[in-house]
């Protein structure tokens, strides 16, 4: 690696303008973009703003074989973490909305363009995007392409990328889908004309290319919008609820809230603190007298009719699975801060103003997708864990049952000060050891590919892995994009 | 990772929330109502994020991990921040970074990196003038052409600032005649010395703490209420001393004595309030200027797209006019084309920076005026005083 030269290079492509080595950049990529400990600090961050650029910046990069990072913001993802010395790629200032096609519900959007950006622009054209309950200031195309989304009906959040463009570590552009003949600008669809290679790029956090342009669903904001409520005792009860939601096709989106978690939300939003006190006086698989042990929370959108009939239906499949429907009058008295969280989300549809409010959240999160029928077991056995290593506000949890109900996510999230240096190689340890129980007992597979315990467990994939190695060898010779991190 | 070799600040306590920032960028937008628009005037013009409350945050954080030391680039980064409080507002996480921005700062100074040339000429002219701007102390009050006043029968004291004394002497005026005209006795407070606020703003806390305690004593043994008519002096001593005086903003006071005249302006139809940072998201007043502007007949006030907690800051906090001249101009370039957007003749403001930061910059046509000189004019017709 010769940093001296690459920079010198780099700044001959881009100017100095676009070339940063000061302490101050350096600091700011140090801990990735994760809220995880300090890790390492990047040698030189650039900010191209074409993608000529970034194909200058991979030549340059592979000439000096430069361990190269691409982030633009907001993903907690392991492989946005920098190397020590290396280069990082800041894709914020590619920021550009290529097009809002109203014809086919799609934007093409450039990797920097944020939440608010985005859903400023498709909102006066009647149009929302399923941005979970992240805040206005998070990239897009990277948060869908990294899984960090909700769930909609079809299958997760991969499913709203519809073609990329991208660049390949040896400085190869292409388009994926519909948009691969460059001659007709049509991004609606991810599948054809020859094998979607789209899948390479996606959850891989730039190991194989960087991408800068590609293409999301963007959704009619419907005439009626409802957030159906429903309390259950067990998460038993609450995923076959979920599951038969899913089935007869009723809800774009439904997450499961663990009692401790939706009742955080009464703090975040500034009506109570009792959800701390409840939290650090119970265990998890207890619950305070005046809460469901689990909420599930159903968002729906339609025709005013069939939202009625939709609601209905909701209200007699939970009390067929043991639960309690609640109306909206009941949620707005008795849980008023989860109820803003979820109003502002599901019916209003703007992006969450309140994350981690109150909490300085530790960012090392155990997220795991496992068959709806795994899902109890793992939660009980975990919250054991979790309570054993003493992480008490590590156990609260949220889980969203995805593509109709053939899988589920479960995702249990320490709050914890990261100051407290002991609690948080408690936390990685508790975290790795439920990775590892998850996907050996439960057949879960990781949300974040790259978490080092999903990683050592690469190699026991067989074929697959050598057919992985396979492909980073070819696409990327000198392995400079997230070396050592997937290969 | 040095976290063995963490070093010891003496003013920047470590915080969790330097390590728990998710570098979201909520502190560099506006919120949903004003259409997640530009917000921190650093991130947005020198368009990185290490220009911004995330900024600070991550840089604290790499500081007591030992991964960065105090450098002149850090200092140039940490001194280019405006203090406009945008960042504080807008945090999902509740952190402070203009707070951290402070402490840094001090820490800086400690480590001999702060403040920069430019600004220690300032501390030279408050240590022998009393005032940042090197003028002799006796002429503070030059402009009043008959004194201070009676202090023994006056019920508010008016603390000006020198940059209403000697950069908008004109406010001051206007808000002496306001008060009259309200029925309220007032005399200027004769010993007014400079209160450490710049001083604070650059770093320099004990000089500051020395200074703002040595006003306090003399105001609070005076016995009277204090109007102040700088938004940036009003914080300082209501939010950062948290100083046990009656106070209040010269605008609060307005608001509250508005109703008891007839004020009307027939030289005007449209105008348009900024909030100034320090009176805005730093002492949550937004509805009083408001009020005032509304009880002007033949006026209407219309609002900037950034207004209120989303308004954006003038370019003239925390010395940027002399520090980055040509982000400040950018700055202000930004809120005057926004003002013209609403097609407002006038910017009105309560804060002698923005509003002579703003004149500066003003397009041809535009007026930047004092809300003080605002009602000063209302009470006379439209009439400026000197007419």
């Amino acid at each position: 690696m010769e940093i001296t030269q690459a920079v010198e290079a780099l700044t001959q492509l881009l100017g100095s303008e676009k070339v940063f080595t000061d302490a101050a950049e350096q600091a700011l990529f140090a801990g990735g973009s994760a809220t995880t400990g300090m890790l390492h600090l990047p040698g030189v961050v650039v900010r191209p703003d074409t993608v000529e650029q970034v194909q200058g910046i991979l030549e340059i990069a592979n000439e000096h074989k430069l361990p190269t990072t691409v982030v633009s913001s907001g993903t907690l993802d392991y492989t946005t973490h920098p190397y020590e010395g290396g280069m990082i790629i800041d894709l914020s200032w590619m920021n550009k909305i290529i097009k809002i096609d109203e014809k086919s519900d799609y934007a093409v959007i450039e990797p920097g363009v944020t939440i608010g950006q985005l859903n400023k622009a498709i909102r006066d054209k009647g149009y929302w995007a399923p941005f979970g309950s992240y805040p206005s200031g998070i990239c897009v195309l990277p948060n869908y392409c990294e899984r960090g989304h909700t769930a909609m009906r079809t299958g997760g959040a991969y499913d709203d990328v519809l073609a990329l463009e991208v660049v390949t570590p040896t400085g190869i552009r292409f388009r994926t889908g519909s948009a691969a003949f460059e001659d007709y600008d049509e991004w609606h669809t991810s599948w054809g004309p020859f094998p979607d290679i789209r899948g390479l790029f996606m959850g891989a956090g730039g190991s194989f290319g960087v991408f800068t342009k590609g293409a999301v669903r963007i959704y009619p904001m419907q005439e009626e919008r409802r957030m159906v409520l429903a309390g259950f005792d067990s998460i038993e009860q609450s995923t076959k609820y979920c599951q038969m939601l899913g089935r007869a096709g009723l809800v774009e989106q439904n997450v499961i809230w663990h009692w401790a978690m939706y009742t955080m939300f009464e703090q975040m939003y500034g009506k109570t603190s009792l959800a701390h006190m409840s939290l650090v006086a119970l265990k998890p698989w207890e619950k305070p007298q005046h809460c469901y042990y689990n909420m599930v929370t159903a968002q729906m959108a339609g025709y005013a009719e069939d939202m009625e009939a939709h609601e209905k239906i909701c209200a007699r499949l939970a009390k067929e699975c043991g639960g309690t429907y609640i109306t909206r009058e009941q949620a707005e008295q008795d849980y008023p801060g989860a109820w803003e969280h979820w109003k502002l989300i599901g019916i209003d549809r703007w992006p969450c103003e309140k994350f981690g409010t109150g909490f300085v959240q530790f960012g090392a999160f155990a997220f795991v997708y496992a068959a709806p029928e795994s899902i109890a077991a793992l939660e009980k056995e975990s919250m054991q864990d979790l309570y054993e290593a003493g992480l008490r506000f590590g156990m609260t949890y949220y889980s969203q049952t995805v593509d109709r109900g053939r899988t589920q996510s479960i995702r249990f999230t320490p709050f914890i000060s990261p100051l407290d240096k002991e609690k948080s190689e408690t936390a990685l340890a508790t975290i790795d050891k439920f990775y590892k129980k998850a996907m050996d007992k439960y057949g879960a597979v990781a949300m974040l590919v790259t978490h080092p315990e999903q990683r050592e467990l690469l190699p026991e994939t067989g074929g697959y892995y050598e057919v992985w190695k396979l492909i980073k060898k070819a696409l990327d010779p000198n392995n400079i994009m997230n070396p050592h991190t997937l290969y | 990772m040095n976290s063995e070799h963490r070093i010891k600040f003496k003013n920047l306590p470590r915080k969790p929330h330097y390590y728990g920032c998710p570098k979201c960028r909520n502190c560099c937008f506006t919120d949903k109502e004003a259409g997640y628009e530009p917000l921190c005037p650093t991130y947005h013009y020198y368009k990185t994020i290490t220009r911004s409350g995330a900024g600070m945050n991550k840089i604290a954080a790499n500081l007591f991990e030992g991964n960065i030391v105090l450098t002149p680039a850090i200092a140039e980064t940490v001194y280019s921040c405006t203090q406009c409080f945008g960042c504080d507002t807008r945090c999902p996480m509740s952190c402070r970074p203009t707070r951290t921005n402070l402490n840094l700062r001090r820490d800086l100074i400690e480590a001999n990196l702060g403040p920069p040339t430019i600004l220690q000429r300032r501390i030279e002219s408050i240590k022998k003038h009393g005032n940042p701007l090197g003028r002799p102390a006796k002429e503070r009050f030059q402009f009043l052409p008959n004194g201070c006043g009676d202090q023994q029968t006056a019920d508010f004291l008016i603390y000006c600032g020198a940059d209403v004394a000697w950069q908008d002497s004109e406010t001051a005026l206007a808000a002496a005649r306001n008060l009259e005209r309200m029925g309220i006795r007032y005399a200027f407070f004769a010993q007014e010395d400079d209160c450490g606020y710049q001083l604070y703003q650059m770093g320099v806390e004990k000089e500051a703490e020395k200074r703002a305690n040595r006003q306090y004593k003399l105001l609070k043994k005076s016995g009277k209420k204090i109007v102040f008519l700088d938004p940036g002096l009003y914080h300082y001593f209501s939010r950062v001393r948290k100083f046990d005086l009656p106070m209040v903003f010269v605008a609060e006071l307005y608001a509250e004595h508005i109703s008891k005249g007839e004020y009307v302006l027939d030289n005007v139809d449209k105008v348009t309030w900024h909030d100034p940072c320090a009176l805005g998201r730093g002492c949550d007043i937004y509805e009083e200027p408001r009020a005032v502007l509304a009880a002007v007949k033949g006026v209407e006030t219309v609002e900037m797209a950034r207004n209120r907690a989303d308004a954006w800051c003038c370019g003239a906090g925390a010395d940027a006019p002399a520090l980055q001249p040509e982000f400040a101009s950018w700055t202000a370039a930004q809120r005057i084309e926004e003002a013209r957007q609403t097609g407002a003749q006038w910017i009105v403001t309560s804060c002698p920076r923005c509003r002579t930061h703003l004149a500066a910059g003003a397009e041809t046509g535009q007026l930047v005026v004092d809300l003080s000189v605002f009602i000063d004019q209302a009470s006379r017709g439209g009439q400026s005083h000197a007419d």
